[in-house]
């Protein structure tokens, strides 16, 4: 009976059966999913755990001058935690702080107090420890004191040319400057070290062991000469405070290569006073020279000039009759100055800087003329001169339904028409530059791990011809040394230059009562080594005029470049002499 | 005719006398006294026993010396790592220092504090025929960037290393 029984199977065994061979079903499927399909995740998930990756902290690149000084830096710091698993061991942790609070001169009840508070991720005790003594704090080998390689941006000039190369977060990203422009290449790349650890989280000495070594950031060599920052940035505060200006410019570059040699804008952030919180932080790091628009006023007339004498239309001896105003439809333009000169020629006119004379030479070159070279001159585009929030300068033209013919007018005076210091000197460059527009360019030399690029002068067009530009040259000479007692005359020296007063814009129109006196030109004369531009806004007191305040700064900055290139006088009997000597 | 007696000589070996159910073994040059052959089989699995015995106690003491030598290096790798960290920091900070130290505020604060120096009142050029000397800034970019050699491919020895188990 028994037999019998067994040899008969009942629903509830094939039940049994069934729920028996789909539970080993669902384990193979696992099984196989686990083992074959996944295989690759599974072996990364189990090598994570096992081995332990470090990070290797790649050195960010330094930025150095022209001569090869580093402007900023970085050098090897720590930063010190406190590993608060570890310090679940009271008894260890209580020693650990004691330990560290004699070293670092701080209370170790705190520490102890913080180390235990630390709900999540290790206690940061210490950032940026100089990297001798953090060797030291190592040697000691305190309970769950961890220390982790970092490094710290140094600038051994201090905060000069704070603007152009800019500050580096906490996260080691550039904020603004060279900084940020040329992260990518200053910030390197980081490396990492993987080792087979045991249980407890320590590297087993002679296991398995893959790296890749960190890729040293690169090095950003820029144009300017740390010697000739200083001279300007000096120069320039000096100015605003002697004037008593809100604000100001100066740029000096290489008129015949485009190389930016110094450029400097106040107000300006100080390097080693970053405060990333302030709401004013924007105003004071922006590049002034490159991303404010201002109105040129009257250097805008060698531009005007330049066209007039390009096209044939006039010569420096060429005459009109300036009446002191001039009518251009409903609107009478007077000279700045309200005087009137009879008959005046076009030298007369830009030593006197004559609006009335600007005006007819715009009338004879016309419009469509007319703005084809401003635009040839590079006013209304970017200079590409490789910094970030470059603005492209705006007018109007013909072309616009809001262009009238007083644009014309007062364009070629300087007003209505809005650049940057850049797009302005890099225009009246061509001028000392046989007629070639030059890209201005601030990094001369990128070199990383595994390239290096150099970047020299780009011509971007031959706007005048030789013999013009060398003819408004001379115009321009003598606008500073054929005036007795010119602003930016310089002891020794030919300048050429023109000054320029414009109103300051505002929504509404103009502010009478605010100006921008600004300063261009080039020096020696005979060959110039090196042209300046600039630009104080808003200056107080009783002097507002680019003559009165931004060519004696010329005269000044000037001085000083001539002293430092060693450039020869070219006109030594404007030297002073020295008593008893003829 | 008489047959010339062959003489025996004097150590030749007896022929054993022929053992029914045992093969006739071959002749040998000397006789070998009774249970010879067996001492020497077991002399023979002994030495054998030993000689295996002292191969695996070599090759375990070779990789155990091998081992021990791989993980000294080891250290000593990670150690000359470390201290080139420290030197490639020191170098950053010793440079760092060099800049600071011709800053331009210092050093006029120096000439004119220290060294008792003031700005010249009246400036005296003379004109020479022979070129001014080149201007040498300071400090010029200290040395040429350091080019890390590759490290050697694997050595033929090591991949037959490589294959002995244990020994990666």
């Amino acid at each position: 009976m028994n037999k019998s029984h067994s040899n008969h199977l009942t629903w509830r065994h094939w039940v049994l059966a069934t729920f028996v061979v789909a539970s080993f079903g669902v384990v193979l499927v696992h099984l196989y999913r686990v083992q074959v399909l996944d295989h690759d995740s599974y072996m990364k998930e189990a090598a994570v755990t096992r081995q332990g990756a470090t990070t290797v902290s790649a050195s960010r690149g330094a930025i150095l001058d022209a001569t090869g000084y580093p402007l900023a830096t970085s050098v090897d710091t720590w930063d010190v935690y406190i590993d608060r698993f570890q310090w679940r061991d009271h008894a260890k942790a209580q020693e650990a702080a004691i330990g560290l609070a004699s070293f670092l001169k701080r209370d170790a009840a705190q520490l102890l107090k913080d180390g235990f508070a630390q709900n999540s991720g290790d206690l940061l005790v210490l950032r940026n420890m100089p990297y001798d003594e953090g060797l030291k704090l190592d040697q000691l080998d305190l309970w769950g004191i961890h220390l982790t390689r970092s490094s710290v941006r140094m600038y051994p000039e201090g905060d000069l040319a704070g603007q152009l190369i800019g500050y580096v977060g906490r996260d080691a990203e550039g904020l603004w400057g060279v900084e940020a422009d040329f992260d990518g290449m200053l910030r390197g790349k980081d490396g990492w070290v993987t080792t087979e650890r045991d249980a407890l989280g320590r590297p087993i000495a002679f296991s398995k062991r893959a790296e890749r070594p960190a890729v040293e950031g690169g090095e950003v060599q820029l144009t300017i000469d740390r010697f000739m920052q200083a001279i300007i940035e000096k120069s320039l505060e000096s100015a605003l405070a002697k004037y008593g200006a809100k604000s100001g410019s100066i740029i000096v570059m290489n008129p015949r290569t485009g190389a930016v040699l110094a450029m400097a804008s106040r107000p300006a952030v100080q390097l080693s006073k970053v405060n990333l919180n302030d709401q004013t932080l924007d105003n004071l790091v922006r590049n002034r020279a490159v991303t404010d628009l201002y109105e040129p006023g009257s250097t805008m007339k060698t531009l005007t000039t330049a066209m007039a004498i390009e096209r044939g239309l006039v010569t420096p001896e060429s005459t009109y009759n300036d009446t002191g105003a001039v009518k251009v439809g409903a609107y009478v333009i007077r000279n700045w100055d309200y005087s009137a000169h009879g008959t005046t020629t076009v030298r007369s006119f830009l030593q006197n800087s004559l609006n009335t004379g600007a005006v007819w030479l715009s009338d004879r070159i016309g419009p469509d003329t007319f703005y084809q070279y401003v635009k040839a001159f590079g006013l209304g585009e970017a200079t590409h001169i490789g910094l970030a929030g470059e603005a492209e300068g705006q007018f109007r033209t013909p072309a616009d339904p809001s262009w009238y013919p007083v644009d014309l007018a007062t364009n070629s005076y300087g007003q209505g028409i809005a650049v940057t210091p850049i797009q302005m000197l890099t225009a009246v460059n061509s001028i000392a530059n046989q007629g070639r527009l030059m890209r201005p360019y601030v990094v001369s030399k990128v070199v990383t791990s595994n390239s290096s690029r150099t970047f020299g002068p780009v011509e971007v067009r031959q706007v005048i011809s030789p013999q013009t530009a060398a003819t408004v040259l001379k115009l321009m000479n003598d606008v500073v040394d054929g005036m007795p007692a010119h602003g930016a005359q310089t002891p020794g020296y030919h300048v050429a230059g023109k000054t320029g007063t414009t109103l300051v814009s505002i929504p509404t129109g103009y502010d009478l009562d605010s100006t921008i006196a600004s300063f261009v030109g080039f020096i020696p004369y005979e060959d110039p080594q090196v042209s300046v531009l600039i630009k104080i806004d808003q200056p107080g007191g009783g002097l507002n005029l680019g003559g009165q305040v931004a060519a004696p700064v010329f005269s000044e900055i000037a001085t000083q470049l001539m002293d430092y290139l060693r450039v020869s006088p070219t006109n030594p009997a404007t030297l002073p002499r020295l008593a008893g000597r003829p | 005719m008489a047959s010339i007696p062959h003489p025996t000589p004097p150590h030749a070996t007896p022929v054993l006398p022929h053992t029914p159910g045992r093969n006739p073994r071959p002749s040998v040059a000397r006789p070998m006294p009774e249970g010879w052959g067996v001492a020497r089989r077991r002399v023979s699995r002994l030495m054998l026993a030993s000689f295996a015995l002292l191969a695996v106690g070599a090759v375990g003491l070779f990789q155990v010396l091998q081992t021990t030598q791989v993980a000294a290096t080891g250290y000593e790798v990670r150690a000359l790592e470390k201290e080139q960290q420290d030197l490639d920091a020191d170098i950053r900070l010793l440079e760092s220092q060099i800049a600071s130290s011709s800053n331009l505020d210092r050093i006029q604060k120096e000439a004119t504090g220290r060294l008792g120096m003031t700005r010249p009142q009246q400036k005296v050029r003379v004109s020479e025929d022979v070129p001014a000397p080149a201007i040498v800034p300071l400090p010029r970019r200290y040395v040429p960037a350091q080019v890390r050699e590759a490290p050697p491919g694997v050595a033929w020895w090591e991949r037959v290393l490589g294959v002995i188990p244990g020994m990666h």
